[in-house]
């Protein structure tokens, strides 16, 4: 009985984890370390499976751009730079649009919340010009459906990326 | 980090021969423009045109670059690829820099200091 249930559960997981077959090959998962050098193989990674399944080149830049801002942030703020651990990255490429899914054993958003990322006004005088606090502000700009949810000790971020060139 | 000087028309033509300036290199990025831009007229012209992608730690980079440049010098721009184009506008910094499509036109116009 009990391993009746194991094996019931062990399939019910399977079914709900992966796509059919023959979506397979618009789906990439990958799991790296939360350092800048693996976040940037990642997205070699991403850019690679996007390119072979013919996603236009701007395309392809904007998936690439929002998915590093998101991951820089769960680098630099979630583990804090000094903190290893690991990263979870889940993309599936639909007929129009990019899901993306990223999550991390990382610290919380702050008030659980994601940042307005306001775009800051751009002073005259270069010395004021800001050196960061672009991140959130790329991520609206080129990201709909944005979610994030903490389950446990995880940080679950969801969002989509419209593909315009198709 | 490989960025390439070259005294060019009274100016410092420098090409950054990477194909990304992101999180993982903004730093060196800094660091080593920061050696080539210490004795450097009073121009310095970027060759960005081998530089497929740009984050927002690039442009910071960028950004603090052109804020360590002393007061009268000017760091223009040249040869935008379309992600990173992208973001200079997202981020209205294409308001900050002069941005030109390409060296040769940096090269071919008057310009007053």
């Amino acid at each position: 009985m009990k391993r009746q249930l194991e094996k019931k559960g062990r399939i019910r997981k399977r079914k709900r984890r992966t796509l059919p077959p023959e979506m397979q090959k618009y789906e990439l998962r990958t799991t790296f370390l939360s350092d800048p050098l693996s976040v940037r193989r990642a997205l070699e990674k991403v850019l690679l499976k996007l390119q072979h399944l013919k996603t236009p080149p701007q395309d392809c830049g904007k998936v690439e751009l929002a998915l590093a801002e998101v991951l820089n942030n769960i680098v630099e703020h979630a583990y804090c730079i000094t903190r290893e651990g690991k990263i979870e990255l889940r993309i599936t490429l639909e007929k129009q649009r990019v899901k993306c899914t990223v999550s991390d054993d990382g610290l919380p958003l702050p008030n659980s919340t994601l940042p307005s990322g306001q775009l800051q006004v751009l002073s005259n005088n270069t010395s004021d010009l800001p050196e960061g606090g672009f991140g959130w502000f790329l991520i609206r700009e080129l990201a709909d459906e944005i979610q994030y949810s903490r389950a446990g000790s995880k940080n679950i971020f969801s969002f989509h990326i419209r593909l315009e060139q198709f | 980090m490989n960025l390439a000087a070259e005294e060019k028309n009274d100016a410092l033509l420098i090409t950054v021969h990477e194909p990304r300036l992101d999180a993982a290199s903004a730093i060196q990025f800094k660091d080593r423009m920061r050696e080539l831009t210490q004795t450097a007229p009073d121009r310095v012209v970027l060759d960005m045109s081998l530089v497929d992608f740009l984050d927002s730690s690039g442009l910071g980079a960028i950004v603090a670059v052109l804020k360590k440049i002393k007061q009268g010098k000017s760091m223009e721009l040249a040869g935008l690829t379309p992600t990173v184009q992208k973001v200079f506008r997202l981020t209205r910094m294409d308001t900050i820099f002069k941005i030109h499509p390409n060296t040769e036109i940096a090269f071919s116009e008057k310009h007053v200091l």
